[in-house]
């Protein structure tokens, strides 16, 4: 959304993405129990930036940007963040993360409430997308996420989306650990 | 190369003649909110007939047009065909968000001070709302499977700027222990603040209380965090001194200014709802006034949210960094407080015109023509402009009447 941005609409969240239901899609690594209920993910075509991506998702795997310095970067980076370099590849990520911060989004019309957020890959880079939970109270940051898929049950040509999951008996590091 | 230099090329004298300094001599602003009828592109030509109209100048004596689109587009280059102006010096579109407000205020002065024109309109016009249509769908685009990075953006559910928006604020709150409650106290000074303001979109008074029964819009901003949507259109004229002088208007000088395009959106940044470009434009902007802080009469400081007042406030300087919430908690906001800050009401209680919003409010105050809500000192205006997700930061420093 870059190019073309919006600045501060006073608006609920636009054109609500299809819901997914457990096992929609068999490739898809099913969304964990409890958080079907608010979990959503739209269509979306890859293009030629993403189709590496994409084809990871398809096999369940978050790929991320290397440097041949061994640096992460984003998905979407073309130049190195620590060293500049522009020679980068792809490569696996573990799919682990921590909770940078987070948003709870009111559903439209008394619809379920979506949690947004930012995780920390293990790798360093960031992540944006739903977190699916069903208690948003026990967010805190550095808790524990990892990276699932899931695919939009209503479009015939749509790609895996990478979403965040809580990590099963994760606890947030304390306060000054 | 060699060649020996009778003087010091640091000590030549500056060529720039001293009646090239940059000021504001006009401004215009149309019917602003849920005005009909009027495409983007005819709002921002009335608001440059109205601020040259405003400044005494005729039409044919622009020789400069900078044009900004909102989020909906529609103002481009041909607007120059449209308001007759033929033969200018200087022309073209410019985007950076929020920013741009400021940021074509930077441009035209620097063409001033070079000689390259000699009156440049400036123009932000925008007209998202439709008849019958919610505030909400304003900024809605067409159904399609979107594609690429955007797309999958989008797909994950992150859609809008309200909740990229709130991931900062958490960020801020969760460092710095900021509260909504304290978020609150900016919304309330600046309706008490629009009550004054006869353009104002919403001038009733609202409360703490009203503040938190407002709906979540994304958690953890209320409807009462976030700005309007407003179809208008407002422009300034920037010219010389000395052209000024004579001219209908009491000059508003601009005495500096800054830029800061941190370039870390969607990628990690650690400093995401902590630290703002806000933190380098600013210092860089009073450096050229040559101000300080302290001398800050008035602030004008771009309000998509509540929480982007609460963060520039501490790059700014005005307190202390993670302590802006409890400093627009402490009483000093709102008319009679000790800090005249968005006295218009601002984009979240006036009119939403990106970063025309504050800088039409700090021409207002630095001409002393605030009316009722006028701030008693005037003299040294802080303006901000802030566009995408706090990734673009422009500032002015504007001089009133006794600043030079």
């Amino acid at each position: 959304m870059s190019g073309e941005r919006k600045e501060t609409p006073l608006a609920d969240s636009t054109g609500r993405p299809a819901p997914v239901g457990p096992g929609t899609d068999s490739r898809a690594q099913s969304v964990p129990a409890g958080a079907d209920r608010t979990a959503r993910v739209g269509a979306v075509r890859r293009d030629d930036a993403t189709a590496a991506f994409f084809d990871g998702a398809a096999a369940r795997t978050f790929l991320l940007r290397r440097c041949p310095t061994g640096h992460w970067s984003e998905p979407a980076a073309e130049v190195c963040g620590d060293c500049g370099r522009t020679d980068l590849e792809w490569a696996a990520a573990s799919g682990t993360a921590s909770l940078v911060s987070w948003s709870v989004v009111p559903g439209a019309d008394s619809g379920p409430s979506t949690v947004l957020a930012i995780g920390e890959l293990t790798e360093g880079p960031w992540w944006w997308s739903q977190l699916t939970v069903a208690d948003p109270d026990q967010l805190a940051v550095g808790r524990p996420l990892r990276i699932v898929f899931a695919r939009a049950a209503t479009e015939d040509e749509t790609e895996a989306v990478p979403l965040f999951a809580l990590e099963a008996g994760g606890r947030a590091p304390q306060p000054g650990g | 190369m060699g060649a020996t230099h009778d003087t010091d090329p640091d000590e030549t004298p500056c060529r720039r003649p001293a009646g090239r300094r940059p000021v504001i001599a006009g401004m215009g602003i149309t019917p602003t909110g849920k005005v009909w009828g009027r495409t983007a592109a005819q709002l921002a030509a009335d608001a440059v007939r109205l601020a040259a109209d405003d400044a005494g100048l005729a039409m044919g004596e622009l020789d400069g047009l900078l044009v900004s689109s909102g989020v909906t587009g529609g103002v481009r280059l041909g607007l120059a065909r449209d308001l007759g102006l033929r033969d200018l010096a200087l022309l073209t579109e410019m985007q950076a968000f929020g920013s741009t407000a400021a940021a074509m205020v930077q441009v035209a002065s620097l063409a001033v001070q070079s000689g390259m024109a000699k009156a440049v309109a400036c123009v932000f016009a925008d007209a998202p709302l439709r008849p019958g249509g919610r505030s909400g769908s304003a900024y809605r685009r067409a159904p399609r499977v979107p594609a690429g990075w955007d797309g999958l953006l989008a797909a994950s559910g992150v859609l809008g700027v309200n909740p990229l928006y709130a991931l900062a604020a958490r960020r801020h709150m969760e460092r710095f222990g900021t509260t909504s409650e304290q978020l609150g106290h900016v919304a309330v000074a600046q309706r008490a603040w629009a009550a004054g303001n006869p353009r104002a979109q919403y001038r009733d008074p609202i409360t703490l209380a009203d503040h938190q029964a407002s709906r979540l819009v994304a958690d953890p901003f209320h409807l009462l965090d976030c700005c309007l949507v407003s179809n208008g259109g407002a422009a300034v004229i920037v010219t010389s001194a000395e052209r000024a002088a004579d001219l209908a208007q009491p000059p508003v000088a601009v005495l500096g200014w800054g830029q800061c395009h941190p370039g870390r959106f969607l990628r990690r940044h650690d400093d995401f709802g902590i630290v703002t470009g806000a933190a380098r434009s600013g210092p860089a902007a009073l450096a050229m006034a040559g101000v300080s802080l302290e001398e800050v009469d008035v602030a004008e400081l771009y309000d998509c949210y509540t929480f982007t007042v609460v963060v520039t406030l501490e790059d700014y300087g005005f307190c202390p960094k993670g302590e802006g919430g409890p400093f627009v908690a402490s009483g000093v906001l709102g008319p009679g407080g000790r800090l005249a800050l968005n006295t218009g009401g601002g984009q979240l209680s006036s009119y939403y015109l990106w970063g025309m919003t504050p800088l039409s409010e700090a021409v207002i105050q630095a001409r002393g023509a605030g009316g009722t809500r006028q701030a008693p000192h005037h003299d040294t205006v802080l303006v901000s402009g802030n566009g995408g997700v706090l990734d673009h930061h422009a500032t002015l420093v504007l001089g009133g009447p006794g600043s030079r």
